[in-house]
């Protein structure tokens, strides 16, 4: 058996103890905080991984129960200030009781020494790759969370939208009634099928609340007039008449009237004029009324 | 949050300079004053402490552990200094003194600070700020003599989660 481990078997208990001891002594350290008793375990460790890699000629026990070390307490607060405090109290103590061997010779110090080097860039290089590793962590969390807090923004904010959206429509669909029998409804904005579908809803309810017999739908305000708006117009036209109830269509432009033509839409079982006031004016003749002036007041 | 039971005073300067630091964060600053009932800091008066702490507080409430280092850091390495004060050491020994200056009560805590040895350090802080901006400070210290340091919060407690001390391991 060569010098160094005789000299390792003989002051691994002093070096345990002496180790253990130190380690606890600092103030907010890991081992200060772990306790005697584990402190003991941990100092115990070491000592022993460097008199198996004494015996075995190899580093591998020291890199084990450095990483078995990071494992075990990173979680709970180990930090690069506890790894640097047990890597020099280590050397102090190791190469204090080395100088008192005198048995040992210089290429097994040397070897001694290896070993410690080796100890420091292991903790050293564990310690970065697990927080790197709790750093990902943290990041992909983050992210997580980030994500999810768009997503009910992206929510909230289409809520909202629609929920505005919906006032919109139900703001730009009245529907006026402007002389018994008679309705008006001046449409403002986008004609879309969601729209056709609220008007021809709306319209049918006002039509039997009403007892209408003429309903006048003015599209001076819709800006875009394109085949689906004809199409659902023509198709709430149909409700409407089922209804017994006539449509008349007005504020047709003469844009719009060259785009209906364009397109090829046959608006013909649909009476059209121009202006509300010729609607009106149309709708009072169908039920027999017509606009008179007042005659003019005989006294004074 | 802790508070002084003793009604003592903070200096305006040391609150001027943490804002200064905060510089970026304008709206947040104006904030944060005007939530606490002023328009800005005047750096030639003394204010009641608790109030000060309070303002520390909010900010880091509204900013984050992170940026509230990195104010710490930054209100340190561009802080006048007293000659002399021109390595870790003395920088970190003299932490204490810098606190006191800069507060007045009679349960302000402490500062002590034990070196290890040539480049580690054990500081235990019982003072009332947060334990971020203490940190900060820690690394203000070393980087501003070049001597850029791992700071880590040691184990038995930190005094913003209720501890009565934080401890900090300062590797250089």
């Amino acid at each position: 058996m060569s010098g160094h481990v005789h000299w390792i078997e003989r002051e691994a208990p002093g070096l345990t103890t002496a180790l253990a001891e130190r380690l606890g002594r600092r103030a907010g350290s890991i081992f200060n905080a772990m306790g005697a008793t584990a402190c003991e375990a941990v100092a115990g460790r070491m000592i022993a991984a460097l008199a198996a890699d004494l015996r075995a000629g190899k580093d591998t026990a020291g890199r084990e129960a450095m990483l078995g070390l990071i494992q075990q307490h990173a979680g709970a607060g180990l930090g690069y200030a506890d790894l640097r405090n047990l890597a020099t109290t280590l050397r102090a103590l190791v190469l204090a009781s080395l100088a008192a061997a005198p048995e040992v010779e210089a290429a097994e110090r040397q070897r001694v020494d290896d070993w410690l080097f080796q100890l420091v860039l292991v903790g050293a290089m564990r310690f970065v790759a697990h927080r790197e590793q709790v750093f990902q962590e943290q990041a992909a969390q983050l992210e997580v969370r980030q994500l999810e807090s768009q997503l009910e923004e992206l929510k909230a904010a289409y809520d909202e939208k629609t929920h505005l959206l919906e006032t919109i429509r139900q703001a730009s669909t009245p529907i006026a009634p402007v002389y018994p029998g008679i309705l008006a409804l001046p449409l403002v904005g986008m004609f879309d099928a969601q729209r056709a579908q609220l008007l021809t809803e709306r319209l049918l309810q006002a039509i039997t609340d009403a007892r209408a017999s003429v309903v006048i739908l003015d599209i001076s305000g819709v800006p875009v007039f394109d085949t689906e708006a004809a199409q659902l117009i023509l198709r709430t036209a149909g409700a409407v008449r089922l209804l017994g109830t006539e449509m008349i269509l007005v504020g047709v432009s003469p844009a719009i009237a060259q785009t209906i033509v364009g397109l090829g839409v046959d608006l013909a079982g649909l009476k059209t004029l121009s202006s509300l006031q010729d609607g009106l004016a149309h709708a009072l003749a169908l039920r027999r009324l017509q606009i008179a002036p007042m005659a003019a007041s005989g006294k004074r | 949050m802790r508070h002084s039971k003793t009604k003592g005073e903070y200096n305006g300067a040391a609150l001027y300079s943490f804002l200064l630091g905060l510089g970026h964060s304008e709206a947040l600053v104006q904030k944060v004053l005007r939530d606490a009932g002023v328009d800005r800091i005047d750096p030639d008066r003394w204010y009641e402490i608790n109030w000060a702490m309070d303002v520390y507080f909010a900010i880091l409430e509204k900013i984050g552990r992170g940026a509230m280092i990195a104010v710490g850091k930054k209100m340190i390495e561009t802080a006048p200094f007293p000659p002399g004060l021109d390595d870790v050491k003395s920088l970190l020994m003299g932490l204490d003194a810098a606190y006191r200056m800069n507060a007045r009560a009679g349960d302000l805590g402490s500062i002590t600070c034990a070196f290890d040895d040539d480049h580690s350090a054990t500081l235990v802080w019982t003072t009332l700020g947060p334990c971020p901006l203490n940190i900060g400070i820690i690394e203000g210290c070393c980087s501003r003599v070049g001597a850029p340091a791992l700071v880590e919060h040691g184990a038995g407690g930190c005094m913003d989660e209720g501890g009565t001390s934080c401890t900090y391991l300062v590797s250089f």
